[in-house]
């Protein structure tokens, strides 16, 4: 395999014309589809195995659904790639790229997936460098943003910093359903309701799960044309407590379900548990965006 | 500059690709792991008594080491696992954990006693850096904790070790792990774990049940064979 690759510079650079002006739209054309294979060739193996190692946890589940947008957000973008760059740019890009492939090779062979996937994404960054007009810049940002939601955090660094969030959780559930007047209690991160003992590990409290609803309220604020600074605003700054009233929910039902139908849940219940909690996501982001939009004339000057 | 055409880059981004997809196939294939042959059996040549200490059938049941998943089932697998528990006439009784991972990754590794212990519904107080010295020259960078729990309450002291290397920092543990594989070793892992509940034995404060813990190390690495101390402490502590 390696002798290939410098055929296929050699080749290439023989009957390219040079500078961005003179690429021509045929040549420019080739060009996508080779970038656009590269990508793939990387990006295919990497999320495969993100997601028989990580992606097929229970509290990872939504991380697909980002990366399915993240993917329609650059088909979305795709009139940015047009290759009208400086040749400087395209060095840059590709010096990008070398060092995002170094990274991706290391740590694929160590399996150390975080500098894999941080690889990847560097390798990307440095394809839209040398293709993405500057003007679409600020919009390829937020793709890349949402990409990092992409690379899994190690777990022990997921639990430490989350953990504070997790016991508020823990404890927010347990309080207001103590006041319902349900035989609840908790302690730590154990909740204990009648006769079962429930643990809020990371699938029920899922607080991984909590970036990928931010992720997701990024997509929606990617895709949703907003009208006026100060909605946009507003909705940037719901999208926290929107994803933890969401949790707070799938918490609730967890625990209240428990209590209804017994301790045994398959993991197709966690699983649907989390397809309704971006449903809910989702649902609070349009009602959001709706009311923000009622009362936009009144706040706009 | 002529070479920095469109199909020039682009190709240069799929030659890009394929030398890195190329380049981790072989970086893979340089990594060798070195499991300790036997482990199990190894690690069960644990001294049957030293000092007051006594081998006994233990009244408490131990953490387990491995942090359940979502659904309770033990998340990581150990490829051996030896767990006893010492007993001394003062009915104190220390329960010691050896959990033995032949392949150490970042994302795949013996993780530390305090996720294990969150995991299990305890509320972690009093963490902090102890130095455990070994019969010889080694001081060991190990970590005590006081685990609560509704029904038990814990102290616990641990380090673990990666290949040569004694490490109870997770971020340490890393950079060790990489730097072991970037010079083609997949190492294996060994976590050493102490403890004792606060209601067998003598009164005492949690401070002289840490210093008990440490104490107690140090006369059972010094008491065990060759082999296991190795195992115990690798080259660096023996």
């Amino acid at each position: 395999m390696p002798p290939r690759p410098p055929v296929m510079l050699a080749s290439s650079a023989g009957f390219g014309a040079g500078t961005s002006a003179s690429d021509g739209v045929r040549g420019r054309a080739l060009a996508t589809g080779l970038v656009v294979a590269a990508v793939a060739l990387l990006g295919i193996p990497t999320f495969t195995r993100f997601g028989q190692v990580f992606w097929s946890k229970p509290d990872d589940t939504h991380a697909p659904i980002v990366l399915i947008g993240v993917l329609l957000g650059f088909w979305h973008e795709r009139h940015a790639l047009t290759w009208e760059t400086a040749p400087a740019q395209r060095g840059v890009g590709l010096f990008l790229a070398l060092v995002g492939a170094v990274l991706l090779a290391v740590g694929r062979a160590q399996l150390f997936y975080q500098l894999e996937g941080a690889g990847l994404l560097l390798f990307a960054l440095g394809s839209a460098c040398a293709m993405a007009v500057r003007t679409s810049w600020k919009r390829l940002a937020l793709l890349f943003a949402l990409g990092l939601f992409l690379i899994p955090l190690p777990a022990t660094l997921m639990d430490a910093a989350l953990l504070p969030l997790k016991l508020a959780l823990t404890e927010a559930v347990v309080r207001s359903l103590a006041a319902a007047g349900l035989p609840v209690g908790s302690h730590g991160v154990i909740i204990s309701i009648g006769f079962y003992q429930l643990q809020v590990a990371d699938a029920c409290a899922g607080l991984r799960s909590m970036l990928a609803l931010t992720a997701i309220g990024l997509l929606f604020i990617h895709f949703v044309p907003v009208r006026g600074r100060h909605t946009h605003a507003m909705l940037l700054a719901l999208i926290v407590p929107i994803a933890l009233v969401a949790n707070y929910c799938r918490v609730a039902t967890l625990v209240l379900l428990t209590y209804g139908l017994g301790g045994d849940f398959s993991d197709r219940a966690h699983n649907i548990a989390g397809y309704a909690e971006i449903a809910l996501t989702l649902a609070l982001f349009v009602i959001a965006h709706w009311a923000l939009e009622r009362r936009a004339p009144q706040v706009r000057p | 500059m002529k070479a920095l055409s469109a199909t020039a880059v682009g190709g240069g981004f799929l030659a890009l690709a394929l030398l890195a997809t190329a380049g981790s196939m072989a970086l893979g294939r340089t990594l060798h792991p070195a499991p300790m042959p036997g482990a199990a059996a190894l690690l069960a040549r644990v001294p049957e008594a030293f000092g007051r200490w006594q081998i006994v059938p233990g009244t408490a049941e131990p953490i387990n080491p491995a942090q359940p998943d979502a659904q309770g089932r033990p998340g990581r697998v150990y490829d051996a696992i030896v767990s006893r528990t010492y007993a001394a006439p003062d009915g104190a009784q220390v329960m010691v954990m050896l959990a033995y991972q032949d392949r150490q990754y970042q994302e795949d590794r013996i993780h530390s006693p305090e996720l294990c212990y969150y995991a299990q519904g305890f509320v972690l107080q009093d963490r902090q850096d102890v130095v455990v010295s070994l019969a010889g020259r080694a001081r060991v960078p190990a970590r005590a904790f006081h685990g609560a729990s509704l029904h038990r309450h814990e102290d616990v002291v641990y380090w673990i070790r990666t290949g040569n290397a004694l490490r109870a920092d997770a971020l340490a543990t890393r950079f060790e792990i990489f730097n072991a594989a970037l010079h083609g070793r997949i190492d294996d892992g060994l976590l050493v774990r102490v403890s004792m509940t606060d209601d067998l034995g003598p009164p005492m404060s949690a401070l002289a049940r840490r210093r008990l813990l440490v104490r107690f190390l140090q006369d059972f690495f010094a008491a065990s064979p060759v082999p296991v101390r190795l195992a115990l402490a690798g080259y660096e502590g023996t």
